[in-house]
């Protein structure tokens, strides 16, 4: 007995390594997308052979957005380069994993293979890419020259010296700012520096069922937000010609309905210079309340994790569903599926978004000049990238009229997020202090029917909120940027 | 002659400063895992403690505070969020290690006593059992994830069967029971092995004699097996509560944390504390008093499981 309890140990020894490779609390990494990316820098001509310009997809960006002032020739060819550019080659990660990373890889190599200065991207698409940024950090040269970054993460990344600001000198390759979005061109700046370049900017799209629209009777919705009124009417004719109206889910898809209708209401989660949680005021009862009637009154209830609350959309079992741009071109293949802006249920029209920007992890002026040209060159293509499912956040391709044709989700919504998208202020860790330690809990306790008194949820993790926002000012500075 | 004498006059020396002094071939011998125990596991540990007394962020060397006990205290603190989070949390990891634990342990050495028989196909049927624990975490949670979607193929054969859906992975317990399936599923074949080696140790004698005494199979299971089952029962036990105090990929996949942050494990907690937010400092007390618990836990469960075979 006593020689197989020594055994047992000697095992236990053996186990504990074993587990600590691959027990139930090992590695992981979200189930989402490809991982790696297949764009390498092999086969991408440099040299001379790379100055024949214009390849076949060139051609079809000539419409105004393309003409516009942005490089002096106004042409997507036509992108000037320092020569300091010349041959530089940038790996670039970016946290589209979907299809849209896809798009993004062709476009980075459409790129290299046609500007005439030998420059290489290579597009990495990357999960979880902010952990993957820290870790790449903590080590020497392990960091790629640049990453397309979520706009919300950008004063946390400067703060933790993962990215640096943009040269004037990139900056005046890009071209003229005034020809970007000017909300999410805003957010690129932290403590009176310009770490990123806005590429698009991310809004939430109504999508809907023509087929259940017409036989309930319901005309279609424009590029104009329906009005309250016209919202909760056609949700009653759809609910009586006996389909499921309406599909709320929780977590993503409450959490950014509520951030949208709060702004509508009058309110918002969080003051202007961010550094008070406000998600528990009066509005935020109300927009609270709204969802949870929307939700009662008209969804089966989908909840939990990888957006189950689109499955009875897709299903043509609900006929309305209000979720994220990178639905559009998976739910684009349905001849039934339309698009358009969500409704606006208050005084004023808000839509929760986001944005995706270039941030530089380099500070070499060659690779920094390389950088503005392939942005410079980007934005003028950004006809293709809203083909990807977002909105350019380049105005003359957002007000171009072949983007109807090109992308026509994108041109759905694309006027009303120009002016009502909400981005949070650029404080460090403040999404993490507003959503998961704020009112994401609470809106979902409320859905879900654990707790019942809307004002007491939102005034507890009000509470929990401020004590993040308090202890992130005290971690990393109260430099809150001057939010505009 | 000599020769000889002096061969035996040196083994004898050999033999003295063996038994008086200092003899490195033991050290040798255990080198090699005392490096990788004092790289990867003793350093970790004394860098984890020094780094809960700061204000620890890896990346920003120029905003590095000493806090004391601050980190400690906080968790303590009634009013701290950190508090909140990693009581709750605690509580989360425990409920799981209840309902995780029993089946982990009972359905192997039911499995292991099984496959123990002679059957045809029975190294086929080991094979099975224990093929899905050679997966990742990612690929197991995956698999169930998908599996308990509200449309997924879980709640389709409920529905054929007439019972009716359920919300899986966002409502509870369903959502525990959910991880605790994909859970069970995945890592039930290492248990399995151990306890299948275990009982072919046990001497066939010890059965032979019990039949002869006409003992049924149920007695025998009770009075011989599981009693020679006993001390690797008890390290089964020991690994399981461990590795199930760990968890964390499940519930990150399936889950998210949901709903209402209910399946937040510890690990769960400590992984958005230090990485998520990069408070490291804060994020090594928590696996500091984790550590300790576990710790003690591991003690009282070799105390008084592993007692009886000296009685």
């Amino acid at each position: 007995m006593k020689k197989t309890y020594g055994g047992a140990w000697a095992m236990l020894a053996v186990a504990a390594l074993v587990l600590s490779a691959c027990g139930p609390g090992g590695a992981t990494t979200r189930p989402s997308g490809p991982a790696t990316s297949p764009t390498g820098t092999a086969g991408t001509p440099t040299g001379p052979a790379a100055t024949a310009t214009a390849g076949p997809g060139a051609t079809a960006t000539t419409g105004p957005g393309a003409t516009a002032t942005m490089g002096p020739g106004g042409s997507p060819s036509a992108v000037t380069c320092p020569d300091s550019a010349r041959d530089q080659t940038i790996e670039m990660w970016s946290p589209l994993t979907g299809p849209d990373g896809d798009e993004m890889s062709a476009l980075a190599q459409r790129f290299s293979a046609e500007n005439e200065w030998g420059i290489t991207v290579s597009h990495v698409p990357t999960p979880d890419y902010l952990v993957a940024l820290t870790t790449a950090a903590a080590s020497p040269d392990q960091l790629p020259e640049a990453t397309i970054v979520r706009v919300i993460n950008v004063a946390e990344l400067a703060v933790r010296n993962i990215i640096k600001p943009w040269t004037d000198e990139a900056l005046g390759i890009v071209g003229d700012p005034s020809q970007l979005a000017q909300l999410p061109w805003e957010r690129g700046e932290y403590n009176g520096e310009r770490y990123s370049v806005p590429f698009d900017i991310s809004a939430l799209v109504m999508y809907y069922n023509k087929d259940m629209f017409a036989a309930a009777n319901v005309a279609e919705p424009g590029t104009e937000p329906w009005t309250r009124q016209e919202f909760e009417d056609a949700l009653t004719a759809l609910d009586d010609s006996g389909v499921q109206a309406i599909s709320v889910g929780t977590l993503f898809n409450s959490a950014t309905l509520f951030q949208s209708f709060i702004v509508q209401f009058g309110g918002s989660v969080v003051s202007e210079d961010g550094t008070t949680a406000t998600f528990n005021s009066a509005e935020g009862v109300e927009a609270l309340t709204y969802i949870k009637n929307l939700r009662d009154a008209h969804g089966t209830g989908a909840s939990g994790t990888g957006d189950p609350e689109v499955q009875p959309f897709t299903a043509e079992q609900a006929a309305i569903v209000i979720h994220g741009p990178w639905h559009i071109s998976n739910l684009a293949q349905n001849d039934f599926v339309g698009f358009a802006p969500i409704p606006q249920v208050g005084e004023q029209f808000a839509v929760w978004g986001g944005s995706h920007q270039l941030a530089l992890h380099s500070e070499d002026p060659a690779i920094q000049a390389a950088a503005g040209c392939w942005t410079s060159w980007f934005l003028q293509n950004s006809l293709d990238w809203a083909a990807a499912g977002q909105i350019p956040a380049y105005t003359p391709a957002r007000e171009n009229p072949e983007l109807a044709t090109r992308a026509p989700g994108i041109a759905a919504i694309a006027p009303s997020a120009g002016e009502g998208v909400v981005v949070l202020p650029q404080v460090p860790g403040l999404e993490g202090a507003l959503w998961p330690q704020g009112f994401e809990p609470a809106v979902d306790r409320i859905l879900l029917g654990e707790e019942t008194d809307i004002q007491a949820a939102l005034d507890t993790q009000a509470a929990a909120s401020q004590q993040v926002i308090d202890q992130n000012a005290q971690q990393f500075g109260s430099g809150a940027s001057p939010a505009p | 002659m000599t020769s000889e004498v002096a061969a035996a006059k040196s083994l004898a020396t050999v033999a003295a400063v063996q038994r008086r002094g200092f003899n490195i071939a033991p050290y040798l011998f255990i080198l090699p895992h005392l490096l990788f125990f004092a790289a990867f596991l003793a350093w970790p540990f004394f860098f984890g403690a020094y780094t809960s007394l700061f204000q620890f962020d890896f990346l920003r060397p120029e905003n590095r505070p000493f806090v004391g006990l601050d980190n400690y205290t906080r968790l303590f603190d009634p009013a701290a969020i950190q508090a909140a989070n990693f009581w709750r949390s605690m509580r989360a990891t425990v409920t799981f290690m209840i309902v995780s634990v029993p089946p982990l342990v009972i359905f192997a050495v039911f499995l292991a006593v099984l496959l123990n028989n002679r059957f045809g196909g029975r190294n086929f049927f080991r094979m099975v059992f224990f093929a899905p624990y050679t997966l990742s975490v990612t690929a197991a949670a995956v698999i169930w994830w998908w599996l308990f979607q509200n449309q997924g193929l879980v709640n389709q054969a409920l529905r054929a069967l007439g019972l009716g859906g359920e919300q899986w992975l966002s409502s509870m317990p369903e959502a525990w029971i959910a991880i605790t399936i994909a859970t069970v599923w995945w890592t039930i074949g290492f248990n399995t092995v151990i306890i299948l080696a275990a009982l072919q140790e046990i001497p066939a004698s010890l059965y032979e004699a019990a039949a002869i005494d006409g003992a049924s199979p149920a007695r025998r299971f009770w009075h011989i097996t599981l009693p020679m089952l006993r001390p690797v029962l008890v390290l089964v036990i020991t690994i399981t509560l461990l590795a199930s105090a760990n968890l964390f990929g499940q519930p990150y996949i399936m889950t998210a944390g949901g709903p209402t942050q209910q399946t937040e494990t510890v690990i769960f907690q400590i992984y958005n504390e230090g990485i998520r937010r990069g408070q490291m400092g804060s994020a090594a007390a928590m696996s500091i008093i984790v550590a300790g618990i576990l710790l003690v836990l591991t003690a009282l469960n070799f105390k008084f499981f592993g007692k009886s075979e000296t009685e």
